[in-house]
């Protein structure tokens, strides 16, 4: 049976939105992080369907690169968040403005 | 004729890009504290490097004119969008590229080991030497930019971070000047490939495909209404102009020289402006020799006003770090009215001056330096007499001084005769005013020699003379001095073919 | 000879080498042998080349290219012909002897080595200046001298007058090699050649008298004129006698001064070409000698008063070639450089007598405590001033004559270098009568003592030349070169010669009068005379002149380029559009609050409002584009 592809855009559209909403909602650093990956796998859905509707590799490929940037962006993320958490900050995204200057 | 030939399998050019890069490699895994190893290193790649170089200009082959290169090097790098690793040399980069290997090896020689986070500072001075090696093989107008700015990143923390004084504010100055030409220069490479796109329908950035229609052998460019030349021309030229410095747009480099370390001065004031300079020859010559023709009045006058104006500012200065810059800008007013005169004799007078200017201008800043290290200080109406008790130091400095204001049978002389001679058949008047630009520096310089060497010490002891490294750091440059001077004639055999086949000359 | 040539350039060189850098560690008077022994060498080398040129030999070698382009193709080549051999034999002669006397007179300076390499640079300069083929390698002799005539002015480096005075030298001497070099633009971009050969024969292609060429040699002029100390380009000259007295001598009196002589000599066949830029040589070259002698009336620095007297029978030798009278100038040179090396050598000998003091009134008497110096000083005394069968009686009367003989204002010139001759005379025995006491009869009370041999012997060896040089047959020598002078018939030529002779006499006569017999009535004139007197005391305030006109505006300029046009006009443009921006990011960085959410509610809003004007565009939105 054919899933339809528009019910995949439907439900990448739908943890997208999600993410956003958490992210703008949330204080908690990690758990924003956690958005951002929720957002970034739902664009990994969407090429992932769109890749297999147009019979190509390209959306895949795509793909790949995006969880590849994701990872490396957990990285320096959660590098960043234990050096502030070992600064004694508190932990709420809207206390840390430093960047401001 | 050549001396020899070098094997056309090996990458040649590919090679002294690799090697600096390597060596700041080796020196990013050496640990910071073992500053010798650091140091050892540093020498080490820069004379590999010069030795590279010099095997390169002794295998060059003279008379190859006609727009073509030596040891090519043709990679695919984006094939989609015509872009491509293209390097090459021909007579206008080949003894800049000597030049960049001589001063890079002596910047490395004079740096302090004790200088504070001294391995980043030689990794970044690699760095940097691999992208102005890059600027001077770079074929391909996407691959020029890319070694364009890389330059800069090098450079701003050079400046920024191991200079002195004001660093910040110079080192912001000068980065935002140069990317503000820079931007220009980039819509404009951007234009050029459009237009060669639209008139060929084969979408590049190579330059020997853009100087060159492929089917006629003519420069397809010249299709082009002349405004729009003259624009793409202004695009490029404001990149250079900014970088060599033309009048006015010169206001960055006071504060950026004054504040650079000594061994960055060395290759930011002996070889960077001559990129600028270059960067007129390759391109604005070559690709656009009808707007070259058209606005040459303009520029040569404008290079005119820099060496009459950095003449009179050199004359009103009394820090010497800033007397030399005035001064180096006045001398590049030379290289300026030289490119635009447009015919064979002034462009090999300003290819010659070229490396003149950075063989003198790195001998005066390292002068300037011993003499700081030595009193404290670099302010005229605090030295006086220094040459009582130094008299290697003092000879030394006064042949130097001499080279810098022009006297014959030195190797500025050289550059100067050709330049004027260029610029007296094209705009006689400029080539007057550059002639009292030249008097104006046998009074400035003397006024720099005298007042700091000679006249009643102000104290008797505490100026110590020249140790044997510093007599060895000035020695490489004192020889080419007294040879260029003497004996140049290797140079037009090197580099003539090239010039006579410049579009502006054949157009 | 092609191999002797190099010879006598390269030994100067040599010298200048060892004693550049093995200098300290040499002995002092090994230091000075050095010098002194490396011109003698060259000496022997330039003997032979004029056995060969006496031979008929002429040569023009070139021994290897310096720079080759195009047309532009400039060699390094020689040329020997007899006017270079004449000029390589006087230098190598009077340096010879200068050098010697220099052991003497320097014996007892820290300096020594350093003097003795700077003078055998300026030999080397000097002769490769004779000796150049083309204007390039011209114009670095040239340049050379002007250095070591700068590096020798400044030689006590520690007197500021005399560092000022080396570096107004050297920067007048820029503005003369400016002008040479710009001469041999207009040549080369006219004839497409720069070596002298090639010039000379293809000179006649330009229009006789044309612009070109009258540009060309009044461009060469402006360069003769610098290195010459003529009008207007001569305040450095009196200036340069800051420099030790050998200096004075080789370099301010005999040898490099006269250079812009041997320049017009040279270049003989283009001023014959240019009647109107020869016609302004000769009148700078007779209004020089005119105005130089009046000063040097009332000088009392006694090299001060010769540098006048230099600058003035220079002025005369300006004047011969001018009219075409090239022998007649270049025997004057001859003459003079053994003259004026003699007094000049002799001053020096005085001037140590009276510890360094240079002021003739405080001299005098000096037959007893130096006697050779005296008697030699003598003899060059009346041979400037043209006692009869002395070698300057010859060679200045031979240039007065050529000028009284032309026409219209080279005859005008002929009228003043005849009263030079007068004006000659009476300011050389006025020195003489008041530095070296007409009272020589009486007792020398002071204990004055005469100069070691090794300062005297090259004096007498010049005063044999200043009194014989006139027998020479300088002009048949250099027939080669000039052609055949022109003859003026007996009669004409005894009576110019009694006239010469009048002239000089007058100046002795009125000298003697006010300086040895009725010292008041000196007091007298220059009360009568005035504000005229005062304006000759000070040279015609031309320094004083030049301070005002180039000097402080040119430094009011830079101050005004520096203090106010470069940080308000140039940076002020530029910090002015910076400015601008950092005022308007000032208020557009309030949006940027620092906070993570903050932002990232810009980016959707913008990604959403991206999206929308895409799809806006696209027509996939309810309301339509368009």
């Amino acid at each position: 049976m054919q899933i339809p592809a528009y019910s995949f855009l439907l439900l990448s559209g739908g943890i997208f939105t999600l993410g956003a909403i958490g992210f703008l909602i949330r204080r908690n650093p990690l758990v924003i992080f956690m958005c951002i990956e929720l957002m970034l796998n739902a664009v990994n859905l969407a090429f992932a369907a769109i890749s297999r509707y147009l019979n190509s590799l390209d959306g895949v490929v795509f793909a790949f690169l995006v969880i590849t940037v994701a990872a490396a962006e957990v990285v320096v993320g959660i590098a960043i968040i234990v050096q502030v958490y070992r600064a004694g900050r508190d932990m709420d995204v809207d206390e840390l403005d430093l960047m401001k200057q | 004729m050549n001396w020899y030939t070098l094997s056309p399998n090996v990458p040649w050019l590919t090679l002294v890009l690799v090697l600096p890069l390597a060596g700041a490699l080796m020196i990013a895994l050496v640990p910071a504290v073992a500053r010798r190893t650091v140091k050892q290193l540093g020498i080490l790649t820069s004379v590999a490097t010069l030795l590279l170089v010099l095997a390169i200009i002794g295998g060059f082959q003279h008379g190859v004119g006609n727009l073509r290169f030596q040891f090519e090097e043709i990679r695919q790098w984006i094939p989609g969008v015509g872009i491509s690793y293209h390097l090459g040399i021909d007579g206008v980069s080949l003894f800049l590229l000597g030049l960049n290997a001589l001063l890079f090896l002596l910047a490395t020689a004079v740096t302090d080991p004790e200088t504070p986070r001294f391995k980043e500072f030689m990794l970044l001075l690699l760095v940097l030497e691999a992208a102005t090696a890059g600027v001077l093989l770079a074929l391909d107008l996407i691959l020029f930019y890319v070694f364009w700015e890389a330059m800069l990143v090098p450079l701003y923390f050079l400046i920024g971070a191991w200079g002195e004084g004001q660093r910040v504010y110079a080192a912001f100055k000068f980065l935002i000047y140069t990317v503000v030409g820079s931007f220009a220069m980039l819509v404009a490479i951007l234009a050029v490939a459009a237009i060669s796109f639209a008139q060929t329908g084969q979408l590049t950035f190579d330059w020997v495909t853009l100087v060159q229609h492929p089917a006629s052998g003519t420069a397809h460019l010249l299709g082009l209404s002349l405004s729009v030349q003259q624009l793409l021309f202004v695009g490029f030229a404001l990149a250079f102009a900014i970088k060599m410095p033309l009048f006015p747009l010169h206001t960055w480099l006071p504060p950026a020289y004054v504040s650079a370390p000594v061994p960055v001065l060395i290759v930011f004031a002996g070889l960077v402006p001559k990129l600028g300079a270059y960067g007129f020859i390759r391109f604005n010559l070559a690709l656009f020799p009808d707007a070259a023709h058209s606005l040459a009045p303009f520029f040569a006058l404008l290079a005119t006003i820099g060496i009459l104006y950095g003449a009179f500012m050199a004359l009103s200065q009394t820090d010497l770090k800033r007397l030399v810059a005035y001064a180096s800008m006045s001398h590049l007013g030379f290289i300026g009215l030289g490119i635009f005169t447009g015919n064979l004799l002034g462009i090999e007078g300003a290819l010659v001056q070229m490396v003149n200017h950075g063989v003198i201008i790195a001998a005066l800043f390292l002068i300037v330096a011993m003499i700081e290290r030595r009193s404290g200080t670099r302010d005229r109406a605090q030295l006086r007499g220094l040459a009582t008790g130094t008299p290697v130091f003092a000879a030394l400095f006064l042949l130097v001084s001499l080279a810098a204001l022009g006297l014959p049978g030195l190797n500025g002389f050289v550059g100067e005769f050709l330049i004027m001679l260029g610029a007296w058949a094209a705009f006689t008047p400029l080539a007057v005013a550059a002639g009292i630009g030249v008097i104006l520096a046998a009074w400035y310089v003397l006024r720099m020699y005298q007042g700091s060497f000679q006249g009643v010490p102000v104290e008797p002891a505490g100026f110590g003379e020249l140790r044997r490294s510093d007599v060895g750091a000035l020695a490489p440059l004192l020889a080419l001095m007294v040879v260029i001077g003497v004996s140049p004639a290797f140079f037009p055999a090197a580099v003539e073919a090239t010039v006579k086949a410049l579009p502006v000359l054949t157009r | 000879m092609s191999t002797l040539a190099p010879l006598v350039l390269l030994t100067p060189l040599a010298g200048f080498l060892i004693n550049a850098l093995f200098g300290r560690m040499l002995p002092r008077r090994v230091s000075g042998w050095v010098g002194a022994g490396s011109i003698g060498l060259s000496l022997v080398f330039a003997l032979a080349i004029l056995v060969q040129v006496i031979g008929g030999e002429h040569m023009d070698q070139t021994y290897f290219t310096w720079w080759s382009s195009g047309l532009f193709d400039v060699p390094f080549n020689l040329y020997v012909d007899p006017l270079s051999t004449l000029m390589i034999l006087v230098i190598t002669v009077v340096g010879f002897l200068i050098h010697v006397y220099s052991i003497g007179y320097m014996a007892a300076d820290r300096g020594i080595s350093r003097f003795f390499a700077y003078m055998n640079l300026f030999v080397f300069a000097m002769l490769l200046l004779v000796l150049s083929g083309n204007f390039i390698w011209l114009v670095v002799g040239w340049a050379g001298v002007g250095l070591c005539s700068y590096l020798l002015i400044g030689f006590w480096y520690d007197r500021p007058a005399a560092v000022l005075a080396a570096r107004k030298a050297f920067v007048m001497n820029v503005i003369g090699d400016v002008g040479m070099v710009f001469a041999a633009f207009v040549i080369f971009l006219n004839l497409n050649v720069l070596d002298f050969g090639s010039v000379f024969s293809r000179v006649h292609q330009l229009p006789k008298g044309g612009t070109v060429i009258n540009v060309i040699c009044l461009l060469l002029l402006v360069g003769a004129v610098a290195k010459s100390a003529q009008l207007p380009l001569h305040t450095w000259l009196p200036d340069a006698m800051e420099g030790p007295t050998p200096v004075s001598a080789l370099i301010h009196a005999a040898t490099m001064v006269t250079a812009g002589v041997y320049l017009v000599a040279r270049m003989h066949l283009l001023y014959d070409w240019a009647p109107q830029a020869a016609t302004v040589v000769a009148v700078i070259g007779g209004v020089t000698a005119l105005f130089a002698a009046t000063i040097g009336m009332t000088q009392v620095d006694i090299k001060r008063v010769l540098a006048y007297s230099t600058m003035s029978q220079i002025g005369y030798m300006f004047l011969a070639v001018g009219i075409g009278a090239y022998a007649a100038g270049m025997f004057h040179f001859m003459t003079h450089a053994f003259f004026k090396a003699l007094l000049f050598m002799a001053a020096g000998n005085v001037v140590h007598a009276f510890h360094d003091d240079q002021d003739i009134r405080h001299m005098g008497q000096l037959r007893r405590g130096l006697p050779v110096t005296f008697w030699t000083f003598l003899i060059g005394t009346l041979s400037i001033s043209g006692f009869p069968l002395l070698a300057g009686f010859f060679s200045k009367d031979e240039i007065i004559r050529a000028a009284l003989s032309a026409a219209g204002i080279e005859f005008v010139m002929g009228l003043a270098a005849l009263l030079t001759a007068g004006l000659t005379a009476f300011y050389m025995f006025r020195l003489f009568i008041i530095a070296f006491g007409w009272e020589w009869l009486r007792d020398d009370p002071r204990h004055l003592h005469e100069a070691p041999p090794i300062q005297t012997i090259p004096i007498i060896i010049l005063a044999a030349g200043a009194a014989l040089g006139g027998y020479f047959p300088v002009a048949n020598f250099l027939e080669p070169v000039f052609g055949h002078a022109v003859d003026i018939g007996t009669g004409a030529f005894i009576a110019l010669a009694l006239l010469t002779l009048v002239a000089a006499g007058v100046g002795f006569a009125l000298a003697y009068l006010v300086y040895a017999r009725r010292p008041e009535l000196a007091v007298a004139w220059r009360a009568r005379l005035g504000p005229i007197a005062t304006l000759v005391e000070h040279k015609y305030y031309i320094d004083e002149l030049y301070d005002r006109v180039i000097v402080r505006p040119g430094f009011a300029l830079a101050r005004f380029l520096n203090n106010v046009f470069e940080p308000r006009v140039i940076d002020g443009t530029v910090n002015g559009v910076a400015d601008f921006f950092l005022l308007e990011s000032r208020e557009w960085r309030l949006i940027q609050t620092g906070r993570v959410r903050s932002y990232g509610l810009w980016t959707l809003g913008g990604a959403i409002g991206i999206v929308g004007l895409i799809a806006w565009t696209l027509g996939y939105l309810p309301f339509r584009s368009g």
